[in-house]
Parts: C-alpha cells; sequence; structure tokens
C-alpha cells in the first residue's frame, strides 16, 4: 500500500536542502548567507500551501473513485 | 491540523523570525563580527593606526614590497634611504581591543638577494590563510617611498597598487586597481580581477591582465599585453602586441607595428607607422592610417580600411570589407559579405560572395572572383593592366575610360553582353561572347560570368553617370 503524500515532509526535506545549500555557498564567499535567507524564506511557506493545495485535489480525486 | 504540521509552521515562522532579527541587528550595528554568517569581510567599525619605519640602503637597491588585503603605494622619495608607511585598520568592535591587535602587526623589512624587502607579519596573525579563523579582519596599507632611481618590485593580493617615478617596476596584483606611472625603464605587469593603468614608461611594457580594463599611454618601448576579459585601450604606444578574447582593442598612435590577436573584440587601429596584423572574431576590425603592411582577419565581422601605405590582406565573413586609399596590392577575400574600395593605388585579388564587389578608382591588374554577386568597376584612370573577372550569378560593369589599351574577351551565359565603348573595335561576336580590341590592346581584360550580364561603358557613359 502506497503511503499517503504528506507536504509536511516534502517541505521539510526542500528546506533542509535550500539551507544547507545557501550556508554551503556563504561559507565559499559566493553569498551573503543573511540576506539570501532574509530574502527566500517566505518561499517556504509558498511551496508547502501549493503542496497542501495539490494534496488537497489528489485527495479528493481518490476520494470520488 | 496535525500536531506535526503545526510544529513544522512554527519552526518555519521562528526561523523567520529569527533571520528577520538578525537582519536588522547587522542593518543597525552593522556586520563587524557577522562576517563569518554573512561571508563578508572588511566591514563594520574599524580603527585605524599608522607604524613608520625607514632603511638606510646603499644606492640602487631593490625594492621588493609584499602585502595582501590592503593598497600598495610606491614612490620617490629622498636619496638614500627608503620610508615606509604602515596604516592598519583592524575592524574591531572595541578601540581598545582593536589597538591590541593592531600593536601585534609589525612592520618587517629584511635584507634578501640584495634588495630591502618590506612586508607585513600577516601570515604570522591571519590563520585564514591557511585555512583557519582570524581574530579580526585587518588591512595593511603600504606607503613606500624609495630613493630615486630605485628598481622597485610589488606583490599584492586583494589591494590596490600605484607604482610612481621609479627605475623600473614588477607588478602582481590582484582584485584591485594596479597603477604605474612614469617609470624610467621596463615595466611588468601581472593583474587579475582589477583594471589596469600603465602611462609614461620608458622601456618596454610586458602586461598580464584577467578580467578587468587595460589603459596604457605613452609607452616608448614596445608593449606587449595578454587581456582575457577586459577592453584595452593604447595611445602613443612604440609597437603594440595584443593577445585576448572577450574585450574590444583600441590603438591610437602606434610608433612601430601593431600585432593583435584576439577573439569576441572588435579592434581599431588609427595611426600605426609600422605594419598591421589583426585577427579577430565576431567583431569588426577599422584600421585607419597605416605606414606599412596590413593583413586582418576576422570571422564574423567587417573591415575597414583607410589610407594603407602598404599593402592589404583582408579576409572577413558574414560581413563586409571596406578599403579606402589603399597604397600597395590588395587581396580580399570575402565569404557572406561585400567588397566595396576606392582608390586601391596597385590593383586587387578578390575573391568574395553573397554581396557586391564595387571597385572605384582602382589602378594596376585586378582579379576578381565573385559569387552570387554583382561587380562594378571603376578604373582611376585608362586601363593599362590586365584585368579579369569571374562571376557566377551576378552582373559584370566596367568601365572604360579614353586611352586604354585592351583586348577584351566577354562571356555572359544566360546573359548578354553590351558595350558602348568608342572605339572599341569587335573581332568577334555571337550569342554570349565577345572578343574586342581598343587602343590596340596589350592588356587583357577578361570578363566572364554565368547567369548575368556584361557591360562595358565608355567614357561618355561614364561621364554621364558621374555627377
Amino acid at each position: 500500500m502506497a503511503r499517503p503524500f504528506r507536504p509536511e515532509v516534502l517541505v521539510l526535506a526542500l528546506t533542509l536542502i535550500a539551507v544547507g545549500v545557501a550556508w554551503l555557498l556563504g561559507n565559499a564567499g559566493r553569498i551573503d548567507l543573511l540576506a539570501t535567507l532574509r530574502a527566500w524564506w517566505p518561499l517556504t511557506l509558498v511551496v508547502w500551501g501549493v503542496l497542501e493545495l495539490v494534496a488537497f485535489a489528489f485527495g479528493r480525486d481518490a476520494r470520488r473513485s | 491540523m496535525k500536531g506535526a504540521k503545526i510544529g513544522l509552521l512554527l519552526a518555519i515562522l521562528a526561523f523567520g523570525s529569527t533571520v528577520e532579527t538578525a537582519w536588522r541587528i547587522r542593518n543597525r550595528i552593522g556586520p563587524g563580527a557577522w562576517g563569518w554568517f554573512t561571508g563578508r569581510h572588511f566591514d563594520g567599525p574599524s580603527f585605524t593606526f599608522d607604524a613608520q619605519q625607514t632603511e638606510v640602503v646603499a644606492a640602487s637597491t631593490p625594492v621588493e614590497v609584499e602585502n595582501a588585503f590592503g593598497a600598495v603605494n610606491v614612490s620617490a622619495g629622498a636619496p638614500g634611504e627608503v620610508r615606509v608607511t604602515l596604516r592598519k585598520v583592524v575592524y574591531l568592535g572595541a578601540q581598545e581591543k582593536a589597538r591590541a591587535f593592531a600593536d601585534r602587526i609589525q612592520l618587517q623589512a629584511v635584507r634578501e638577494g640584495g634588495a630591502l624587502r618590506v612586508r607585513t607579519n600577516r601570515a604570522d596573525l591571519d590563520h585564514r590563510l591557511t585555512g583557519g579563523d582570524s581574530e579580526a579582519d585587518f588591512q595593511t596599507h603600504l606607503d613606500v617611498l624609495v630613493p630615486p632611481g630605485t628598481a622597485v618590485k610589488v606583490q599584492n593580493e586583494h589591494g590596490a597598487v600605484a607604482v610612481t617615478d621609479v627605475a623600473r617596476a614588477d607588478v602582481s596584483a590582484s582584485f584591485d586597481t594596479v597603477r604605474v606611472e612614469r617609470i624610467a625603464g621596463p615595466a611588468a605587469i601581472e593583474a587579475r580581477h582589477g583594471d589596469v593603468h600603465a602611462t609614461g614608461i620608458k622601456g618596454d611594457l610586458k602586461l598580464t591582465n584577467r578580467h578587468g580594463d587595460v589603459t596604457i599611454e605613452d609607452v616608448e618601448g614596445k608593449a606587449t599585453l595578454d587581456v582575457q576579459h577586459g577592453e584595452v585601450s593604447a595611445t602613443r604606444v612604440g609597437g603594440l602586441v595584443v593577445t585576448g578574447a572577450h574585450g574590444d582593442v583600441t590603438a591610437d598612435a602606434v610608433h612601430g607595428d601593431l600585432d593583435v590577436h584576439t577573439q569576441h573584440g572588435a579592434v581599431r587601429g588609427i595611426d600605426v607607422t609600422g605594419r598591421a596584423a589583426v585577427e579577430t572574431s565576431f567583431q569588426g576590425v577599422t584600421l585607419e592610417k597605416v605606414g606599412g603592411d596590413a593583413r586582418v582577419h576576422t570571422e564574423h565581422g567587417d573591415v575597414s580600411l583607410t589610407d594603407v601605405t602598404g599593402a592589404v590582406d583582408a579576409q572577413a565573413s558574414f560581413d563586409d570589407v571596406s578599403l579606402t586609399r589603399i597604397g600597395g596590392p590588395v587581396t580580399v577575400t570575402v565569404s557572406h559579405g561585400a567588397v566595396r574600395a576606392r582608390g586601391l593605388e596597385k590593383g586587387a585579388r578578390v575573391r568574395a560572395s553573397g554581396d557586391e564587389v564595387v571597385l572605384d578608382g582602382f589602378r594596376g591588374p585586378v582579379e576578381i572572383e565573385a559569387e552570387r554577386a554583382v561587380v562594378r568597376l571603376v578604373p582611376a584612370g585608362a586601363i593599362v593592366a590586365a584585368v579579369k573577372v569571374t562571376a557566377t550569378h551576378g552582373a559584370i560593369e566596367l568601365d572604360v575610360p579614353a586611352g586604354s589599351r585592351i583586348d577584351v574577351q566577354a562571356s555572359a551565359q544566360s546573359g548578354e553582353i553590351t558595350t558602348d565603348v568608342p572605339g572599341l573595335s569587335a573581332t568577334q561576336m555571337s550569342s554570349g561572347k565577345l572578343a574586342a580590341t581598343l587602343g590596340g590592346g596589350g592588356n587583357a581584360v577578361v570578363l566572364s560570368t554565368s547567369h548575368g550580364d556584361v557591360r562595358l561603358r565608355g567614357a561618355a557613359a561614364v561621364a554621364e553617370k558621374a555627377p
């Protein structure tokens, strides 16, 4: 039986990857880490919201069928 | 809503709040010790402290300066001594801490190999150089006064360099501007990530730069430049050799030869007393007033040559070649472009395709091979040399001034031959072919085209056309 789609798990994973990559680039001197995090952290909420909508739509289709 | 979601939401909001707070704090007090977090250095509060040292040296003792993270200025001072001023800029939040740290930054002047070497003990303090952390960011700016006539060598990382009024200069620098002025002998400059200005060099100049523009002026010797990703501007130089890519090259008043081998850059040379050899791509070449021969090769760019005393060898593609007042013989090869020339004194050999070939006011022998091109030839005077034109898919027009002595062989496949030259005596005339003589003959005029017409125009017709 397939696991149910859980957006929060995906959000957590993507956030960890994004913060890790940003931190790495900051340590390498390629970006200003604080400015980057400050500019992009709200994107986490946006991505999470989109994933919740996708999960809701797929869940409704599954219930109909 | 599940507990996990609420927990994650709170974690994200807490993370965002922390970032926003840190941002506000940094903007209010400056980053200072936040450098490790932001990846930026030399920001925030700083304090400056000076130190001086004077070394007595024998005449003509070379001086070598090593530095990092700070500017180096070297200029002429009093005879017999080297005076060094070290300006230490320490980035710490408290002045006493900064002073204590600055006291540990020492100026070192040691004699090695007959030279006086000036440097700091940064290597002992800045552990970032060896992969560790540093207690504080700091800059070391060196002002060095050397005796007149001193040979100077400067090696600097992450800082500007200025060297003026010395016997010779050897500079290596990065991440800032290099300025070398009034050097009595040769100069050598190696730079990265910064602009370079060299002015008033009495000897030869050798210069290498990556990712920065180069400006040189008044170089009495030969200038040899290797410049990648930067523009080159040279004015009043005694010979110029440029090797590079991704940047335009402009040379004005070259008292010698001009050699440019570049890619992805336009080349413009004005007033070159010697010969000019230029090779580039994806941009055009413009040369004006060349005292010797000119050899130009560009791919995907145009060529414009004006007032060349010697011979011209020009190759271009996907754009036009324009020649004006050329004193020597001309050889031009163009694909997918036109050839337009005025004032060729010693004839031309032209291979062209894709656009017209127009020679206006030429003297001497002419040989032209043209594909998909109309050929128009207007001699400067009576034709007294051979003219040979072979064209496909294009017409040929030749003006024949009075006094010409020619034997004409013309053929036009799938076209017509027309002539209105007074005195032209046809010896053979058939469909698409003409053999004729003018002025007793003596110079072969061979005009052959397929899918086009041939027209010979006499002086009267020429006069009607000319304004």
